[in-house]
């Protein structure tokens, strides 16, 4: 029996992250500047389950910052293959309800960092945190 | 992004439309962790912006079974319309 599923795409994500960071780098305090996350590499997608009432969706984003672009810039005069040091490639995978009314979207999920120069992914992580209501 | 019923929004995406949904800017719903090269802080943020989704071109038309009921008795209720008012 076939299921009542939804395949769709992502087309845009435009978020800002307007406070920014302040992180160290080389024994110096650095304001990151506003973080953006925006559609990276191509593929993002995901289904609406409507006989469960879910959503799984696996986002393919680029986070950068003006700071973050100058460390970039400087890693690679430093001698650093511009593409180990950028850009900041993510994979946020996320679950989450939807809610009738108003088809709203409760969505949580981590992201999947790919390798990079200053990202460790091993000690890099990422998590939205699902909406409180 | 708000004002929108569920089926206005269901509507829409069976119709190949794009739906956008936004974030609260006010809500932290952001975790970063640094690596320690940057200090390996952890940082929870506020998001401000929205993403957008449309239904693939095979999907649309689409109609999933807990909705079908909806729109057969909306049809019914717009052809009993038509009907009355040209018999009037």
């Amino acid at each position: 029996m076939s299921r009542n599923l939804l395949h769709f795409d992502v087309t845009d994500l435009n978020v800002t992250v307007a406070e920014g960071v302040r992180f160290k780098w080389q024994g110096k305090e650095i304001d990151s500047g506003p973080l953006t996350i925006k559609l990276g590499a191509p593929g993002s997608a995901g289904v609406i389950d409507y006989d469960a009432g879910t959503v799984d969706v696996e986002y393919r984003a680029r986070i950068s910052s003006p700071a973050l672009e100058e460390i970039y810039d400087i890693l690679e005069d430093m001698g650093e293959e511009r593409g180990e040091t950028a850009p900041f490639d993510v994979v946020i995978r996320s679950k989450g309800s939807i809610f009738g009314d108003d088809h709203s979207l409760r969505l949580a999920g981590k992201g999947e960092l790919t390798d990079h120069r200053l990202f460790d992914p091993s000690e890099t992580s990422l998590e939205i945190l699902a909406p409180t209501h | 992004m708000s004002s929108r019923s569920g089926a206005e929004v269901r509507d829409a995406l069976l119709n190949g439309r794009p739906i956008s949904w936004g974030f609260n800017p006010k809500e932290r719903r952001v975790i970063l962790q640094f690596p320690k090269v940057l200090g390996g802080e952890k940082y929870v943020l506020c998001i401000a912006g929205y993403y957008t989704f449309v239904a693939r071109p095979m999907e649309r038309g689409f109609v999933p079974k807990v909705f079908a009921n909806d729109l057969l008795r909306r049809g019914a209720c717009a052809i009993k319309q038509v009907f009355s008012r040209s018999t009037a």
